[in-house]
């Protein structure tokens, strides 16, 4: 029609024009391919198959379409527009889930604790303190305490941080990023670890709180004696804080709900930390608390009770000893596998304590004892710096005597279940998330290796990691 | 025939039945009791039953079943209590951070697997007063416990002892201040926290009251206020319903707390160290407050000069109530020769002495209905030694509490080479399991804090 009313241009100017239409419609085409970024539709063929639910395909075909799982078995028809990866001597596992860990989350430190108000200034350097303090921004008395539970995970995720190729190459693909810093950090991310923007590897948002009674707050002071503000620095503080702002966020709770029924009633003040705190209460999200021996598990139990939290532990290295009370209570552990190192001394007449050198041989039998007793578990990487690291030492349990499906398990629909997230991830079944991971051999075997992984359908080419050395004497969180 | 066997084989069954003692009965017997309430029986037996103490006397039957454990030659007193420790502890004896942390709560952070306790129970200590410590003015809520050695937590804890607070005066608060900046860096700041907290406590207390007030009235804008953990105990001092155990060792610092304590309408339960309290035992004894001191310890800080060995002495002299207490889980261990200077120092009676580590303490903490002496209705909280306690040879054979043997000296030493045993198989399991190089990951931080703890 365009062409037919531009009878009055020359030939030569309506071939311009046409090249001109062709190339904005070749150009817009263009620009809506990047935009979309859909991934291409793959079928891996020859591989054998683990998909967790049911047995394994010794030699089968999965369809990968739109970031889901089109279709899985021994004889699926290959479609047309598939690319295809030939997975002879591979093995395809779903995608490993670690539903408790730090990868790709860059915090920024809290706030320093500044010079509390009501002090003597040393003699000769008041003034100097004085204008320190003026310079010094305003740090809300919440987040110097470690009070932020309104912080989300996603906020601080950093999609090229290194640690999230690392994890993929251990097989990780679905992770629950969750934040660290102060006593109530905030709240946790379920994230896939694919993508270039936060945005496409947010899978759920929030997913759980953290009560860090583990943490250390802002100021020092941790356990020891006199200290200029950084309260709480001992143990029995940290409970004293946690107890006191569940009870506030209470009473706060109380206040309002008064005060919008009573026009009499006064304006209760606004928190922020403490209205993000009412899901807790009400149990309308779980709370995760770190707990690695039987008093500690005891410990965050009863604060669980007195607070009727929707309670989920993280750590339980010794669960193992109380795992019949884990069983009774049915509560959610997320199982941590830092097994301790052997400790060095300069001294040439050290001997380590028997409890300490019991705790380490004993450690890798800590999941064994909990599948035995009942117990359902996932692994989870909690900090450790090597991702790969982590999956060594979930080897070293099933060495140890935890049978292999269990553990195999406890990484892929464990997780997923208790995330609530069973009919999307944790196994390679039609219509699940394109969640994929294509190892070498069988994937606790220490010289396996990952060779592609696929994270909501895309697929990623895993580099061979150069060994990184440890670093001596690294300061990580709890230590 | 049929009838024959099933009679043979509950006859057997009864046999064995009886022979572990099934009932839970136990006989101490042919011992010298040191009772310490009603003096010494030379040559006696202590029957046990369900925990308690069931008779006491130079003659008690055995009944069928019952467990005996011949204690000729040796000697039986209570259990001793430890009215000052800071054994099983998790995360720090102190909240040194802020100078008023009454909300802090030494029950939150019991730790059962310390060994201290195990090693206490070997000095003959059944019972301690864990507590906070006294880096602050107002420290934390202190927890009385038993030394179950293997429960848990919520297993040693004393049920029924009356609440207690933490506070402290001197030169640990001044400088746990002054190294940090922290208010209060003199004696006279300190006062000045501990005056304005329970200021605070009073004005809580009629918040509460006035709410309670407007609501009972009918009053629908009535808004509750916040549950203080902090204002709490100090509210429960007030009332009455908490004691009071105030870290101090000068004459005016005691005296300061017992008028400020005056001031208040509440009463000082006991001054912990309290190492000059022979200058003002008249005022101590006219308040009432115990004395909870060390035998002869002296001059390791500025603040112990003027401590003398006779201070326990002259204390009950003067009518009032000392205890002698260990504040370290070694000292812990030989508090029945630290009762014993006593007698050598200023004279005390042999039964007066043994009350400085058992009934006096069991009186401080409102537990002397149950503990502290030995006498038919108490728990059965007792130790076997092989001399008379108070002597420098003795040693703990036997400790039992709740009529359960928690410590054998013998067992200990069987223990010790089974332990061997077990180092071995682990050293040899921990060879081949733990690969080397690649740092695997931080460890969960779960040692205790192992360093002994002198909070002096």
């Amino acid at each position: 029609m365009m062409l037919s009313g531009m009878r009055f241009l020359s030939r030569r100017a309506r071939l311009c024009l046409f090249m001109i239409a062709c190339l904005a419609v070749v150009l817009s085409a263009a620009a809506t391919v990047v935009r979309t970024e859909e991934p291409p539709v793959f079928a891996i063929t020859n591989a054998k198959i683990i998909p967790v639910a049911g047995s394994p395909i010794e030699k089968g075909t999965i369809i990968v379409r739109r970031g889901i799982i089109e279709s899985v078995g021994a004889n699926v028809t290959i479609p047309t527009d598939a690319r295809t990866i030939d997975a002879t001597g591979l093995t395809v596992y779903p995608g490993l889930i670690d539903a408790f860990s730090d990868i790709g989350l860059e915090e920024q430190a809290l706030a320093r604790q500044t010079t509390p108000a009501a002090t003597t200034p040393t003699p000769g350097r008041g003034l100097q303190q004085a204008q320190q303090q003026q310079q010094q921004p305003t740090i809300p008395p919440d987040e110097r305490q470690g009070l932020t539970p309104y912080r989300q995970a996603f906020e601080q995720i950093n999609p090229t941080n290194r640690k999230i190729e690392s994890a993929r190459a251990a097989g990780i693909t679905t992770t629950l990023v969750v934040p660290r810093r102060g006593f109530f950090p905030g709240q946790s991310t379920l994230v896939n670890l694919g993508g270039s923007e936060v945005g496409q590897m947010v899978v759920k948002a929030p997913m759980s709180f953290f009560i860090n009674t583990a943490g250390r707050g802002a100021g020092a002071g941790g356990g020891g004696g006199g200290g200029g503000g950084g309260y709480p620095g001992s143990l029995m503080g940290i409970f004293a804080f946690v107890k006191q702002t569940l009870l506030d966020a209470g009473q706060y709770a109380t206040a309002w709900s008064i005060y919008k029924a009573n026009p009499g009633a006064a304006r209760p003040e606004y928190s922020r930390a403490l209205e993000a705190l009412q899901p807790v209460l009400k149990r309308e999200m779980p709370v995760v608390m770190p707990a690695n021996t039987p008093a500690e598990i005891q410990r965050a139990l009863d604060l669980a009770d007195s607070f009727k939290l929707n309670l989920v532990l993280e750590g339980c290295a010794e669960g193992g000893k109380i795992a019949s009370l884990l069983k009774s209570r049915s509560i959610p552990v997320l199982l941590a596998v830092k097994y301790p190192e052997r400790p060095t001394s300069t001294d040439p007449d050290f001997r380590e304590e028997l409890e300490s050198l019991r705790r380490r041989v004993e450690a890798p039998a800590n999941a064994a004892a909990l599948a035995k007793a009942g117990v359902r578990f996932a692994f989870v990487s909690d900090d450790m710096a090597n991702p790969r690291d982590f999956i060594l030492n979930v080897s070293r349990a099933i060495e140890a005597g935890l049978d292999k499906d269990t553990a195999l398990r406890a990484l892929t629909l464990n997780p997923a279940e208790l995330l609530g997230l069973s009919d999307r991830l944790g196994t390679i079944e039609k219509n699940k998330t394109a969640n994929l991971i294509l190892a070498t051999g069988d994937i606790f075997d220490q010289k396996t290796r990952v060779k592609y992984a696929f994270v909501d359908g895309r697929k990623y080419d895993i580099v061979e990691q150069p060994a990184q050395p440890a670093a001596p004497g690294r300061q990580t969180p709890g230590r | 025939m049929k009838k024959l066997l099933i009679l043979t084989v509950l006859v057997v069954s009864c046999v064995a039945w009886a022979q572990t003692g099934g009932s839970g009965v136990v006989l101490i017997k042919d011992a010298t009791i040191l009772t310490v309430s009603h003096g010494n029986i030379p040559k006696g037996s202590i029957l046990i039953r369900d925990g308690k103490i069931a008779e006491v006397g130079p003659s008690v039957a055995a009944p069928a079943g019952a467990t005996v454990i011949d204690a000729t030659g040796q000697f039986v007193m209570p259990g001793i209590i430890d009215p000052h420790s800071h054994i099983a502890i998790s995360g720090g004896v102190n909240e040194g951070t802020l100078a008023v942390t009454s909300m802090v709560a030494i029950e939150d952070v019991l730790d059962p697997t310390d060994i201290n306790i195990y090693r206490e129970l070997a000095g003959g200590v059944t019972c301690t007063l864990t507590l906070h410590g006294s880096a602050n003015p107002i420290g934390g809520t202190n927890a009385v416990i038993k030394l179950r050695w293997g429960k848990d937590a919520k297993g040693l804890l004393f049920k029924g002892a009356k609440p207690t607070l933490k506070f402290a005066l001197g030169e640990n608060v001044k400088r746990s201040g002054a190294n940090a900046t922290r208010y209060p860096a003199t004696r006279m700041g300190t006062e000045d926290v501990i005056r304005t907290a329970f200021i605070e406590a009073r004005d809580y207390m009629r918040q509460w009251d006035e709410y309670k007030k407007r609501a009972a009235a009918g009053d629908k804008t009535a808004i509750p206020p916040k549950k203080d953990l902090k204002l709490e105990p100090l509210a429960e001092v007030l009332r009455g319903e908490r004691l009071t155990n105030v870290h101090g060792y000068r004459a005016d610092e005691m005296m300061m707390m017992l008028r400020l304590a005056d001031e208040f309408g509440f009463k000082v339960n006991s001054f912990e160290h309290g190492l000059e309290a022979y200058k003002i035992a008249k005022e101590i004894v006219a308040h009432g407050a115990f004395v909870s001191a060390f035998a002869d310890s002296w001059g390791y800080k500025v603040e112990a000069y003027d401590a003398i060995p006779y201070n326990a002495a002259i204390v009950t002299r003067k009518g009032g109530m000392a205890c002698i207490n260990s504040d370290s889980a070694e000292r812990a261990r030989r508090l029945n020769t630290d009762a014993a200077k006593c007698m050598k120092y200023g004279g005390l009676s042999e039964q007066e002495a043994l009350a400085l580590i058992t009934l006096n303490p069991a009186k401080e903490l409102r537990i002397d209905d149950r503990v502290g002496t030995i006498d038919p209705g108490k728990d059965a909280d007792l130790v076997i030694w092989n001399h008379h306690p108070l002597s420098i040879y003795a040693v703990a054979q036997k400790t039992m509490i709740d009529g359960e043997i928690y410590f054998d000296i013998q067992k200990d030493q069987e223990m010790r080479k089974r332990m061997e045993e077990e180092r071995k198989t682990l050293e040899a399991l921990d060879k081949k399991n733990v690969p080397q190089g690649r740092g695997r990951g931080s460890a969960p931080d779960i040692s205790n804090d192992k360093v002994p703890q002198h909070e002096d």
